[in-house]
């Protein structure tokens, strides 16, 4: 009986349990699904207000005002490889990029986004942070509600916040490249007009200090106070039409464009050149020969007949440097009053660098490289000549009165005391030039070479060309009255070193009509265009001279 | 330069918030018209909040109360 009333007491304790728990249960699935459109609602709303929240983020993070620390490029980045992969490439390569502000699109636009998604994360991050420590540090029911809450709603705002980053991730990366796009048919285009117009014209930059030759050349800044050398202006990674410096100061870009407005430098030895120099077509004349031999009165006589020449065609010549003018003004000088010539100082050339334009305002900068005689006394000397190795033509100056039978003929009319004949062996300052170059794999075969017979002057007075003196001067007559006259081994060897070897006797000390073949404006005229000069001049091949019966006027040598 | 950064920089963020702000106007002018017309924004909330209703009903009487089945 016992057993029976305890069996009744545990099923009725058995049914009440049941029921209160299904109680509870209801009760819970009702609170819940009040919950349930709570949750809708609140997320919704959220999403709502996120979704317009994104559009502060990223206008906090462009203007510094976020907790994410945007990266900002600046040319310290560039010029340490941290803001693009890449080296720049061509002739300036190994001096890396230069210190300027990158392009916005799409070096900093990259950073750019990633600072808003950063931002992006902070704030989400700091807003969910809240809700945990609200959750975990009030007292329980309140925590218990926090809870329930709260996380519905913020996953809403979450989504509303990343829909909006999206949208503007979207908008940058449809603008940013449709900008990309356009900037590399822009960059691709001036560049290659830049290139290509400075190929068309020959265009390089030869310096006359250091004699390296560059295609690209560089610039110093436009702000005084600012030391940056720019080693690249061509259009890239650091701007297209136009460049920030890093001290801020917007220059020009592409090769042409810098160089009508920035000061010159030569790549190598970092000096100051003539502006323009690199968008021009420039000639480095050298020319060779032993003391004595008449290349520096050659060099005057000619450029004093350049000037005339083309003075009178329209044309201009301008010295680029005091140093030139000075040259120029003491050519005039010395050609026009007949004087005798200063020796060349036995030191390292500097170039002589001089505005050539034509009446169709074709410019060529030419540079005299007139090196003293001493130079060319032993390979070690023309070593430091780089100059020559870059040269497309040469004039080797050879004075014909120091050959023995043309100098006791020099004794015996009298005349050794008039002129100044060189002492030293002709053909070692021709093959001390010569050896330098062929150290240097200079292909010789390509170059041209004018072979000047100075002093003719004297030379026609003397016996031994009185057959020269009755041909036409013109470089086969003088090439078969050399080779009668044993300068044979010379001219072999001449022949078999260059492509093409030219001849020409020339006047230095008297003025003569620059179509006269004893003319030194000749010899000019064919390095000008041996070495491509776009310049117009009449026909190289000097006018056939009237038969001269008697020999030029007697020099007026000082 | 402006505040020692290249203006071009300027230029360009500017461009991104303007365009952010103006493809959310559109998407809120774009739903502010749909919702105008025909009454379809009105529409759609109360089917949206009868949906929520309906959802919360659901579960409301998901498990009845016991005497709720006598």
């Amino acid at each position: 009986m016992q057993y029976l009333f305890l069996l009744v007491l545990i099923i009725v304790a058995l049914i009440i349990v049941v029921i209160v728990g299904w109680i509870l249960l209801a009760l819970l699935i009702r609170a819940f699904s009040i919950l349930i459109f709570y949750w809708v609602i609140g997320f919704s709303v959220m999403f709502a207000i996120g979704l317009f929240s994104g559009l502060v983020i990223p206008w906090r993070v462009l203007t510094n005002r976020g907790k994410f620390a945007l990266r900002q490029l600046t040319p310290d980045d560039v010029v340490t490889g941290k803001a693009f992969k890449g080296r720049p490439r061509g002739e300036s390569k190994h001096y890396g990029w230069d210190r300027a502000w990158p392009m916005y699109v799409p070096f900093q636009a990259r950073q750019d986004a990633k600072g808003v998604v950063g931002e992006a994360h902070v704030f989400l991050g700091k807003i969910w942070a809240m809700i945990i420590n609200g959750i975990r540090f009030t007292p329980l029911g309140v925590g218990a509600v926090l809870c329930i809450a709260l996380p519905i709603p913020f996953f809403g705002f979450w989504a509303g916040v990343w829909l909006s980053i999206g949208a503007w991730l979207l908008a940058m990366l449809a603008l940013g490249f449709v900008v990309w796009i356009f900037q590399r048919i822009m960059l691709l285009s001036l560049r290659w007009a830049d290139i290509i117009r400075r190929r068309r014209s020959n265009a390089s930059l030869k310096c006359y200090y250091c004699y390296g030759e560059s295609r690209t050349p560089s610039y110093r800044c436009l702000n005084p106070q600012c030391t940056i050398i720019h080693r690249n202006m061509l259009p890239g990674p650091l701007g297209l039409t136009t460049r920030r410096c890093a001290c801020g100061t917007q220059l020009p870009n592409t090769i042409r464009a810098a160089a009508r407005t920035l000061p010159t430098l030569c790549p190598y030895c970092n000096r100051e050149l003539a502006g323009s120099s690199g968008v021009r077509h420039t000639v480095q004349l050298p020319v060779i020969g032993s003391v004595g031999a008449g290349k520096t009165r050659l060099l005057m006589a000619a450029i004093v007949q350049l000037e005339s020449w083309l003075t009178e065609r329209q044309g201009s010549i301008n010295a680029v440097t005091p140093d030139a003018q000075t040259y120029l003004d003491a050519a005039r000088l010395t050609v026009h009053s007949h004087a005798e010539t200063v020796k060349t100082p036995d030191a390292l050339p500097e170039g002589v660098p001089l505005i050539l334009r034509d009446a169709a305002s074709e410019v060529t900068e030419l540079q005299l490289m007139d090196a003293a005689g001493e130079s060319f006394a032993t390979w070690d000397t023309t070593a430091d000549l780089r100059y020559l190795d870059n040269a497309n033509a040469f004039l080797f100056v050879l004075d014909p009165l120091a050959w023995p039978q043309l100098r006791q003929e020099l004794k015996l009319g009298g005349l050794a005391e008039t002129v100044v004949v060189t002492g030293e062996n002709q053909k070692d300052s021709y093959g001390a030039a010569i050896d330098r170059m062929r150290a240097e794999s200079v292909p010789l075969r390509h170059r041209k070479l004018g072979v000047v017979l100075s002093k003719a002057d004297v030379l026609l007075k003397l016996p031994s060309a009185a057959e020269l003196a009755n041909s036409t001067l013109d470089s086969h007559s003088i090439r078969k009255w050399m080779l009668e006259h044993d300068f044979d081994l010379l001219i072999t060897g001449m022949e078999m070193d260059f492509g093409e070897v030219r001849y020409f006797l020339v006047d230095s000390m008297n003025s003569h009509d620059t179509d006269h073949p004893l003319s030194p404006w000749l010899t000019l005229q064919w390095a000008l265009q041996a070495n491509g000069s776009t310049l117009t001049f009449v026909d190289p091949e000097p006018k056939a001279g009237p038969r001269r019966a008697a020999a030029p006027p007697v020099p007026a040598r000082a | 330069m402006r505040n020692g950064i290249p203006t071009a920089y300027y230029l360009f963020r500017t461009a991104w918030s303007v365009m952010h702000l103006v493809l959310l106007v559109a998407l809120l002018v774009a739903v502010i018209l749909w919702s105008v017309h025909d009454g379809q924004g009105a529409r759609f909330i109360s089917a949206w909040w009868r949906m929520s209703l309906s959802i919360s009903a659901t579960i409301f009487h998901a498990l009845p109360f016991p005497w709720e089945l006598i």
